[in-house]
């Protein structure tokens, strides 16, 4: 056998391992958390707050309340900075400023979520003295604002120039292409980009912990200490009692759910109501 | 077109539903009406709003001013009280912190002494000083009610015009007290706050959020000011006091003790004294048969193995407690390691938190580490028995933690109860603190947070200690809690003492 064919063999196991060791490992994680999680799964589960240490019962409707709130609210005040961002971008490219705009939604992008953390402690909560939900959404909105701005940017350049070459050829307005061409043709792909982008922001640890403090009541005020699943299945993990190691388990199963629920089961649905393909 | 629209619709359902959790904290506006009190002089029975109350000591009429007990006007008038004593523990001096508004205290002062009384600061000087009949202190009531705005209307029997009754008209004042608080800081007494708090909101309606951010997370969130206690294992340092900027008082809520776990051969229990522990931990003394464990511990078998050293890799008040205890008891330790949150361990392996500590232990064949009593209990690990500087050999319990602090305490509370002189204490013992500002009014506080805060402090002193053993942490002695109500009581509202 030639030295050509050795290495190309060489080279497809090495490929074919690693691919097989990033789907076990993915495997093996879900696995895990199913079946720690599913175990202690109950009615309770969702819909009571959690018990206090060392008894068993209760449960974490806290922080799904929290979780759901922070993130739609980050979302609500990320969304049109990041979208119109990345429609700028994407509709202005020789412009300088764009490329400026370009780079800064890059580098936000590779700001550590902990340095986010400390940024939403020092500038939100140390000046208004008070930990409050509304605090963590905005330093979460910090985060979400970079990567929906990239992703619109993106799926707006794949829409084909001669598509909107047509409208500008019809004499339609550049606001018109704009909103009636660019948008509505690349609106599948900006709702996928935002659904990711939420689903990112609902797992992030770091910056609440700074700035959303957690509670152990179930709280509807944006402006007041909130909990997240993230943040319960930090306290929880971390205690000494084993009915709160095993809530963890529970609550970190409760927060995959919810965030491919957000990655493919929202995409589906809005697809429906939309009547695109997301 | 129309994709957008519904692509806008759906954008403007997600921010309404967001925008809607914003609302604001509904304040309950109850519009209360003058509360009116009839006093019959030399009587104990009088009516607040109607109502028949039986007084502590009948009311009194001294050089022609009515004289009334003090924790009555504290209990209507809905005051805020605090005394000052002389060295012999005799009242010198009375504040009030009486309620003319809804926001403010009007801080009162008198002397047992002089006629000489202060309003907010400025002199003036009464008829009447207040008086102190078998140990309880009587006010003359006309010149307190006057401050908060009240009528005072003397009756007299129309026979012999003596004064028999009293009637004061006091006006309404309705001071909104938040129902939720925020603490943050040790870790150690998480699961006791955590209880605590879960029964003072069922039984109070008042929700404390405490989160176990670690003492020194704690400290830091008190300075910023973001919540209304701090919590630590540790009294602050001089450069911790200094970086508060306003005074801090220290109030103890429970007795810890830090065990020694160990894993060995059928888990005998062993015996040490604060020199032995201090060898083992310096390094000096590396293996289990050692002479020097063997003639505290006659009769265990004693394996020829190494000992490995495990200790916490994090800042912790568990630490600072165990290295002042050697600090404290042993020479040597305090020259070459010292003691605080961490230290430069000589030897050994770091675990993060009690539980990084214990999995350490418990993986480690001859090993040996300190954890927090109520962490060896809740996971059932073996734990030593230590010498305390009376010569005795004592197991840790609640008990004998809590014979830790049987011991000449300072006003302040700062102390620290580590190789404490009582022959019966086991010698790694602590108090855990909560920290609170003395003078609430700071950056935008309500005079409602403040009586929040105190309710729930002199709860955890009083019916919160019920909660201490069954959680596995020692009560407070008695004096220790008279010492710590008289740090509550000491917090004021703008200079005045605050309202119960």
């Amino acid at each position: 056998m030639s030295g050509r064919k050795v290495k190309n063999g060489l080279m497809s196991v090495l490929v074919a391992a690693a691919a097989v060791l990033i789907i076990a490992v993915l495997l093996v994680m879900m696995w895990h958390i199913f079946f720690s999680g599913v175990r202690y799964l109950n009615w309770d589960f969702f819909t009571k707050p959690p018990a206090v240490f060392g008894e068993s019962g209760g449960g974490v409707f806290n922080a799904i309340v929290g979780t759901v709130l922070i993130t739609l609210v980050a979302s609500a005040i990320g969304t049109p900075f990041g979208m119109f961002a990345g429609i700028y971008v994407a509709e202005h490219e020789e412009q300088r400023f764009a490329s400026a705009v370009r780079l800064c939604a890059d580098a936000l992008q590779g700001v550590p979520s902990i340095v986010i953390g400390i940024f939403g402690y020092t500038f939100l909560v140390a000046r208004f003295r008070s930990y409050s939900a509304l605090s963590a959404s905005i330093a979460l909105a910090f985060m979400f604002i970079p990567t929906t701005a990239r992703v619109t940017e993106e799926v707006l350049l794949l829409v084909p120039s001669s598509l909107k070459e047509a409208a500008y050829a019809l004499g339609a307005r550049r606001s018109n292409v704009i909103w009636n061409v660019s948008i509505k043709s690349a609106a599948s792909g900006i709702t996928s980009g935002l659904l990711t982008s939420m689903a990112r922001i609902a797992g992030e640890t770091a910056p609440l912990l700074f700035t959303a403090f957690g509670s152990r009541y179930v709280e509807w005020n944006m402006l007041r200490p909130m909990s997240a699943l993230p943040l319960q299945i930090y306290i929880d993990a971390s205690s000494p009692y084993p009915a709160q190691q095993q809530q963890a388990w529970s609550a970190a199963f409760v927060l995959i759910l919810i965030i491919l629920l957000l990655q493919y089961g929202m995409r589906f649905v809005i697809s429906r109501v939309l009547r695109v393909k997301a | 077109m129309i994709h957008i629209r519904r692509y806008s619709a759906l954008l403007l359902v997600l921010a309404l539903l967001a925008s809607a959790s914003l609302g604001a904290v509904a304040v309950p506006a109850s519009a209360a009406s003058d509360t009116t009190i009839v006093l019959n002089i030399d009587s104990t029975t009088a009516t607040v709003s109607g109502s028949r109350v039986t007084l502590d000591a009948a009311p009194f009429i001294s050089n022609g001013r009515t004289m009334l007990p003090i924790r009555f006007i504290a209990e209507t008038m809905k005051a805020g009280v605090s005394y000052k004593t002389d060295t012999n523990g005799r009242v010198t001096q009375v504040s009030l912190g009486l309620p003319d508004s809804a926001t403010t205290l009007k801080g009162v002062t008198l002397s047992l002494t002089s006629t000489t009384a202060t309003v907010g600061g400025q002199s003036v000087t009464l008829d009447a000083m207040p008086v102190i009949r078998q140990g309880r202190t009587f006010l003359p009531i006309r010149f307190i009610a006057e401050q908060l705005g009240a009528k005072v209307t003397p009756a007299s029997d129309p026979k012999t015009g003596k004064t028999t009754s009293v009637t004061i008209v006091l006006p309404a004042v309705t001071i909104a007290v938040p129902t939720q608080l925020s603490g943050a800081g040790a870790t150690f007494p998480l699961p006791l706050y955590t209880k605590m708090f879960d029964v003072y909101a069922s039984s109070t309606g008042t929700k404390v959020n405490y989160q176990g951010i670690g003492s020194g997370g704690g400290i830091k969130a008190l300075t910023d000011k973001t919540v209304d206690f701090g919590a630590s294992d540790a009294f602050l340092t001089v450069a911790e006091t200094g970086a508060m900027g306003a005074p801090v008082l220290h109030i103890p809520t429970c007795v810890g003790a830090v065990v020694l776990t160990y894993n060995l051969e059928g888990n005998p229990t062993l015996r040490f004294d604060a020199k032995t522990v201090s060898d083992i931990f310096l390094g000096k003394i590396t293996t289990w048969n050692d002479s020097r464990i063997a003639v505290l511990n006659p009769g265990v078998t004693l394996p020829a193995s190494a000992i490995t050293t495990v200790h916490r890799s994090d800042g912790s008040g568990t630490t600072s407690i165990f290295t002042n205890y050697l600090a404290t008891a042993v020479p040597e330790w305090k020259t070459t390691i010292g003691a605080g949150k961490s230290v430069a361990w000589p030897t050994g392996l770091g675990g993060k938190g009690n539980d990084g500590v214990a999995g350490l232990v418990s993986q480690n064949k001859g090993s040996i580490g300190y954890v927090e009593l109520v962490y060896a209990i809740g996971s059932k690990l073996p734990y030593a028995t230590i010498r305390n500087s009376s010569g005795n050999f004592i197991v840790p319990s609640l008990t004998s933690s809590g014979r830790a602090a049987q011991i000449a305490l300072p006003d302040d509370l700062k102390v620290n109860l580590m190789n404490s002189s009582d022959p019966q204490a086991y010698p790694i013992s602590a108090f855990t603190w909560l920290l609170v500002y003395r003078e609430q009014k700071y950056s935008g506080r309500t005079l409602g947070q403040a009586i929040a805060l105190k309710r729930v402090l002199n709860w955890m002193l009083t019916t919160g200690q019920s909660l201490n053993e069954g959680l596995g942490y020692g009560k407070l002695p008695a004096p220790a809690v008279t010492k710590a109500q008289t740090l509550v009581n000491a917090m004021t509202y703008g200079g005045a003492p605050i309202p119960d």
